[in-house]
């Protein structure tokens, strides 16, 4: 079986199946560049992700080899279809995945599955995170996100002004 | 199946897990090792309180993030927590074709906010840059407030015009100052890009001011000119009926202004202007006249039926720029003798919605294989909302359904869920859809949708796994609702649901077409 080594941004390092890592963007282009410009065909790649700490690099993985016989799904998809995320559907498994999750580690997951080209685990996060906005107050949604306002003097007030006259079409 | 996952040392001489047997994943279970021994080993400390803040986050996955908010309020929202928040949902409102969030002048009070509030840093008052000017809800409103509403029009142009990119305006039929005041578009919103004119009742006097303010060409016949009734109340000693002083009155307006010479119009052109929206039924006059001025640069047009038949402009011309079209209140005229939407006057059009439902115009499955095959082969996406008249259905018909002009780019199909009734036809239609990816079946009839579907459901299945069994490009059948039609007739139903049929593998169709509800407001 075909491996690909990939390590973290701290060193660590994950031996993987090219299969599986192929179901990344960023891997898959990675694993096909190390091939045209090595002369050994059984030589084993060695990606180095510099953005990505191992701890994520593990969740991204796990995300992966959970929905490895999912159907790939091409960047742009939404708009190809004209259909929203909402209908791609959420598993129970992706919920229980995400459940124990602080933002924090929510939000390099987001990173990290838009920096390795995987739309799937980018989709839900990115929904989970909307789900902390989704119905919230302003001060709620700074709380949820450890926001400060820095607006300065009437800013703020004007932009509420703002959003006062404004409707949904 | 064996799930593996090895994780090694960077050097190479230690690894964690070995690897044994595997069919191709990752070569031993992540969640089987042990988090503190993973990294102790490897002697990398992991941080406790290792921690990203949200500000941090780029701005393109700030803009994945807010472009999934469903809800304008939780955009609006988002503009008020901080000022990188603002400026990225600001540039989203502003270039998002798809956001309908818009700034409202329908009051003096709103009015009132607009002028004497103090102008944002940006000095743009309109977080979407879209505005809506005019008094659209039908509820009674003083005539001097209406006037002074639409007097202001002028100034709010003047101060702002420049900043919009998306107007709709309301023209009122019985407040002339509604009409006139649209000559300072022209003047004032050099950046426009989309228009959309709603009349509130058309008259000879309104088409006459809106044809004057943009400079549009009239009607080279003054008998072309759409004549409608219009009813006055009878004034005390006239003998007349209130529809004779109707008809009068516009004889006037129509003779007065119709029967000048035409003159070259000084009014500027809306260099930007790419998309028009006109929101009247039998106002071909002045569609004809916007499409003769602006066709060329037009990329999407929204119109009645009605003012594409009775022009003169749409049916001769061609319109090379335009990729989406919606034609509301359609009726028959549309496809016969021959089809207005066609490849010929058509070339690069990508999108089409008919609705033919709103207007209760049913038609016959030939007419439909009519309409269908003088359509671009350009179409990606195809709404055609259409009750058949099932009972004249001619072997005819059926056959040459099946002889259609393939589409090669069609992604997106809707149309009446009454074809689940004859699969073989829908089948028929499907084979010369190659690409399809989803299709819409939309529900028109008024009983109880849930009750009927349920007493439906092991057929309608069945029929889904034939599709998907034949269609290998097809991901998605959604039943879904024509929301106009809905909304007009049956206030009192508010069914938030649609039926979505699908398959995960398809391998295993025949057992595996699955059924879910979805939330109908996820639902582009």
């Amino acid at each position: 079986m075909a491996l690909v080594r990939v390590i973290s941004s701290d060193g660590a390092a994950f031996l993987v199946s090219q299969r599986l890592a192929k179901r990344s963007g960023k891997l898959k282009t990675e694993i096909e560049t190390f091939r045209k410009s090595s002369d050994n065909s059984e030589a084993q790649p060695e990606i180095r992700i510099v953005t990505i700490r191992a701890e994520i690099l593990r969740l991204v993985l796990q995300w992966l080899q959970q929905h490895q016989n999912d159907p790939v799904l091409p960047a742009n998809q939404n708009e190809q279809d004209g259909r929203g995320d909402a209908e791609m559907g959420q598993s129970q498994w992706d919920r229980d995945f995400l459940a124990p999750m602080d933002l924090g580690i929510v939000m390099e997951l987001i990173l990290a599955a838009n920096h390795l080209e995987v739309k799937g685990l980018l989709d839900i996060t990115c929904k989970l995170v909307e789900s902390k906005i989704t119905g919230r107050t302003v001060d709620e949604i700074r709380t949820a996100f450890k926001l400060k306002s820095d607006f300065k003097g009437n800013e703020e007030e004007q932009t509420r002004l703002e959003n006062r006259w404004c409707v949904e079409n | 199946m064996d799930r593996n996952v090895a994780q090694e040392r960077e050097n190479d001489d230690v690894n964690l897990h070995e690897s044994g047997k595997s069919d191709g994943s990752i070569l031993s279970n992540v969640n089987e090792v042990p988090q503190e021994l993973l990294f102790s080993q490897l002697g990398i400390e992991l941080e406790e309180d290792h921690e990203m803040q949200f500000e941090n986050l780029p701005i393109e996955m700030l803009d994945a993030v807010f472009r999934r908010l469903c809800n304008p309020k939780d955009m609006l929202h988002c503009r008020q927590v901080c000022t990188q928040w603002k400026t990225e949902v600001d540039f989203i409102l502003q270039t998002d074709p798809t956001q309908s969030v818009r700034t409202k002048i329908g009051s003096i009070e709103q009015l009132r906010n607009l002028v004497y509030q103090p102008s944002s840093p940006s000095g743009n008052p309109f977080p979407s840059k879209k505005l809506r000017y005019g008094r659209f809800s039908s509820e009674p409103m003083e005539e001097s407030a209406l006037d002074k509403l639409y007097q202001s029009f002028a100034y709010v142009s003047k101060r702002f015009g420049h900043q919009v990119l998306s107007l709709q305006y309301c023209v009122i039929m019985d407040n002339r100052k509604s009409a006139r005041q649209l000559r300072h578009i022209p003047t004032n919103f050099g950046n426009l890009e989309e228009l959309c004119i709603y009349l509130r009742g058309l008259s000879a006097a309104v088409q006459s001011h809106i044809i004057k303010a943009f400079g549009l060409p009239k009607p080279k016949n003054v008998n072309d000119v759409y004549f409608p009734p219009v009813v006055f109340e009878m004034k005390p000693g006239d003998t007349r009926s209130p529809m004779e002083l109707g008809i009068a009155e516009s004889l006037r307006a129509r003779n007065s202004f119709f029967l000048e010479d035409n003159q070259p119009s000084t009014v500027p052109q809306l260099q930007k202007l790419k998309s028009l929206h006109i929101f009247s039924i039998d106002s071909p006059t002045i569609v004809d006249g916007f499409l003769e001025r602006y066709g060329s640069q037009l990329e999407a047009l929204e119109v009645d039926s009605s003012s594409i038949c009775e022009g003169k402009y749409f049916a001769t011309h061609q319109f090379l720029k335009l990729k989406s079209l919606k034609v509301y209140m359609a009726s028959r005229d549309l496809i016969s003798p021959k089809s207005l939407v066609s490849a010929e006057n058509l070339p690069g059009l990508e999108s089409l919605t008919v609705d033919f439902a709103v207007s209760f115009s049913k038609i016959t499955l030939g007419q439909l294989v009519t309409f269908l095959d003088e359509l671009p082969r350009t179409i990606k996406v195809l709404h055609v909302s259409v009750e058949l008249e099932w009972v004249k259905i001619s072997d005819e018909d059926q056959a040459r359904i099946g002889s259609l002009k393939m589409f090669p780019n069609l992604t997106v199909l809707t149309i009446s869920s009454t074809f689940l009734k004859n699969p073989t036809l829908l089948e028929r239609l499907l084979s010369r859809i190659e690409n399809l990816k989803v299709l819409k079946l939309e529900l028109l009839t008024r009983g109880d949708i849930r009750k009927e579907l349920e007493q439906e459901d092991n057929t309608v299945c069945e029929v889904m796994r034939r599709i998907f069994r034949k269609h290998p490009s097809l991901v998605d059948v959604l039943l879904v609702r024509n929301d106009f039609t809905w909304r007009l007739l049956i206030n009192e139903y508010s069914c938030g649901e649609i039926r979505r049929y699908f398959v995960e593998d398809r391998s295993d169709i025949d057992k595996d077409c699955k059924v879910e509800f979805v939330d109908l407001s996820m639902v582009g």
